[in-house]
């Protein structure tokens, strides 16, 4: 417990943290901005207002196509112009060439629809979280062993895994409170800018629990995003271990895969990249298309599109994988490999 | 008394890819008895780090038996640590950490009284600068706070890899006095240096190692005497014939700059008594006792690593 004690102060208390803290609290508040003046509310004079336009709208329409502006004149040279029989009205004319009745939404600003925003919203906040989070796991290691502070720790505390175990689990404690309190903020100023620029309406039980449910789902991915990054610096012993690795997989993994497996022309090359992974986990399920088999095919008419699902449950089989197989890998490697 | 430090036929090898095979210990032994302070010496790369980090459970041995505190290490480890304070190379810390910051974490760690800090940081001399970033502190400044970091734990034995680098001559001295005090509250020091002048000055026993191994040990008076050849320093008015007296007399004499070195002498008062028989008169007479740098230049270079290994 001392030492758990010990390595949540020394994460709090290191500059990196928090800086990148700040950083993200920085970005979270330029994309919530956006959000916010980017909607209004739908008051009942904005939406008379909207209604008096689309109304002048299609007064407008009327009568330019009663007088035949709408098929030409100097604005459209050259323009055929369609038979508009005599005598008929503005609104007969429009009928005529199937054109709508323009629609008060459309007069109208954009407005936050909660129901609508709250999903890739919480889904935005878990990948920057993702990010935080590997860089917090990566440093907190990293920084020890090139600081010798992991030297000294060991000096005090003989037994490697316990101590590697308490870091992580420090750093898992750490980064589970900067989501739950950065998360309590997010989702209040998200029902502060559809209380202010939007509505609540249509959303049920079933929407707080869905949004709820992935809210948890990007919290594991964070404390997952957060061990990947300790367990890869902790076996380079280097902070840019990790991110070596990152951008490695990144650059090798994700771009150099998709373009040697295009190439290749293997069917679903989302098949092989983490990345598909990862966002199947968030939304549940992702569903990829395959035309590749059309090219070949003698089928006539439509050719269908082969699908490919990805369920959080494939997810949650290869990013543990993925995980363990790195933890573990770390937890090896520094039970056994001498402190030099 | 009783050994708190117990090495026996410890044995190293580092294998690399690039550097091949590199025997750093090579059946190495090491008794440090209690209340001592020790001197831990030799060259460079000759394995006395290795041999402190396998000690302190950093680096697996190949072979070899240890003991510390009277329990087998590696495995009794995790019971003796609190009770052994150690500082291993050169010391770093978190630049944007204070002294005081540093200490607290450790303290907390290792579950150490808070008010241990103020006591450490005023042994080190630290309690002004206390609240300042490591990074603004000089290398001496740190070493200090390495030694205090050792110091925290109330160590029964302290293990100080190079504790006097980087320190000036005053930070020297109080290292010094601090290492005495210590050994005199009955806290067994063992001490890495290459500041051979202060090892022959503060410690009670010393061990001499080269190329992975022992090749000398005891106390610091024992050691000095074992390489004493019985060497003294005569003036006398005519030294040509001086010398020819000695000589016929039957010891061996070098002359050197009208200064005669007699040689593998027991007794001083033979040369008197010979040259006065003569009516040769000694107008200085030294003994030329070997100190600890001389005595460690001639046991190492007999054992010097070839050129090209670590």
């Amino acid at each position: 417990m001392n030492l758990f004690k010990a390595e949540v102060s020394r994460l709090a208390s290191r500059r990196f943290i928090q800086i990148v803290v700040v950083l993200l609290v920085l970005l979270l508040g330029v994309i919530w901005a956006g959000l916010f003046f980017s909607h209004q509310k739908i008051t009942p004079e904005v939406r008379q207002n909207a209604e008096t336009r689309a109304t002048q709208e299609w007064d407008r329409l009327k009568a330019d196509c009663e007088s035949g502006r709408l098929f030409g004149g100097p604005d459209m040279p050259g323009k055929p112009r369609p038979e508009v029989p005599s005598g008929m009205t503005g609104e007969e004319c429009l009928q005529q060439i199937g054109m709508q009745k323009p629609k008060a939404e459309w007069f109208m600003p954009s407005t936050f629809d909660f129901k609508d925003y709250v999903q890739p919203m919480v889904i935005i906040f878990g990948v920057l979280l993702c990010l935080f989070a590997f860089l917090a796991g990566a440093t907190f290691v990293g920084a020890e062993w090139s600081s010798g502070g992991m030297m000294n720790l060991l000096l005090w505390r003989p037994r490697r895994i316990p101590v590697l175990l308490t870091k992580a689990l420090a750093l898992m404690a750490a980064v589970t409170a900067v989501f739950a309190a950065l998360g309590a903020v997010w989702t209040l100023l998200l029902y502060l800018t559809a209380k202010l620029r939007g509505h609540f309406d249509g959303v049920t039980g079933g929407v707080v629990q869905s949004a709820g449910l992935t809210g948890l789902r990007a919290l594991l991915l964070v404390l997952g995003a957060s061990l990947l990054g300790f367990a890869v610096a902790s076996l380079g012993r280097r902070t840019a271990a990790a991110l070596g690795a990152a951008l490695g997989l990144a650059l090798i993994g994700e771009v150099g895969a998709r373009i040697v497996l295009t190439l290749l022309r293997v069917t679903f090359v989302e098949k092989w990249l983490l990345s598909s992974y990862v966002t199947a986990w968030l939304e549940k399920k992702s569903t990829f298309e395959s035309y590749e088999h059309c090219a070949t095919s003698n089928t006539v008419g439509e050719c269908k599109p082969l699908t490919l699902e990805l369920t959080m449950n494939h997810s949650a089989l290869v990013l543990g994988v993925v995980l363990a197989l790195t933890v573990g890998g770390a937890m090896y490697a520094f039970q056994k490999r001498d402190v030099t | 008394m009783a050994a708190v430090i117990e090495i026996e036929g410890l044995r190293k090898t580092y294998r690399t890819l690039r550097r091949g095979e590199h025997r750093a210990l090579d059946g190495l032994d090491l008794s440090v008895e209690a209340g001592q302070v020790h001197g831990f010496l030799g060259p460079n790369g000759c394995g006395k780090t290795t041999t402190l980090r396998t000690l302190l459970g950093l680096i697996k041995a190949d072979s070899g038996r240890m003991r510390l505190l009277g329990r087998d290490v590696p495995a009794a480890l995790p019971q003796v640590a609190g009770a052994i304070g150690a500082i291993v190379e050169s010391p770093q810390f978190f630049p944007n950490f204070s002294a005081r910051k540093t200490l607290t974490l450790l303290a907390t760690a290792g579950g150490v009284r808070r008010s241990r800090i103020d006591e450490v940081l005023d042994m080190v001399g630290l309690t002004e600068r206390a609240g300042d970033k490591v990074k603004g502190y000089s290398l001496g400044m740190k070493q200090r706070l390495a030694v205090a970091s050792a110091l925290l734990k109330e160590p029964e034995l302290l293990i100080l890899d190079e504790p006097a680098n980087g320190l000036d001559p005053a930070g020297i001295r109080e290292m010094r006095d601090l290492m005495r005090g210590l050994a005199a509250s009955g806290v067994t020091v063992v001490l890495s240096s290459h500041i051979l002048g202060e090892v022959q000055q503060i410690c009670d026993s010393v061990t001499i190692v080269a190329r992975g191994k022992r090749i000398m040990s005891g106390p610091v008076e024992q050691v000095l005497a074992s390489q004493d050849k019985g060497e003294f320093r005569v003036r006398v008015a005519d030294h040509r014939r001086a010398a020819e007296i000695i000589s016929a007399a039957g010891a061996t004499v070098d002359v050197q700059d009208e200064i005669l070195i007699v040689k593998e002498l027991a007794d001083p008062s033979w040369i008197t008594s010979t040259l006065a028989a003569h009516e040769l008169y000694v107008a200085e007479l030294t003994p030329l006792r070997p100190d600890l740098e001389s005595v460690f230049l001639t046991l190492t270079d007999s054992v010097a690593a070839p050129v090209g290994v670590r």
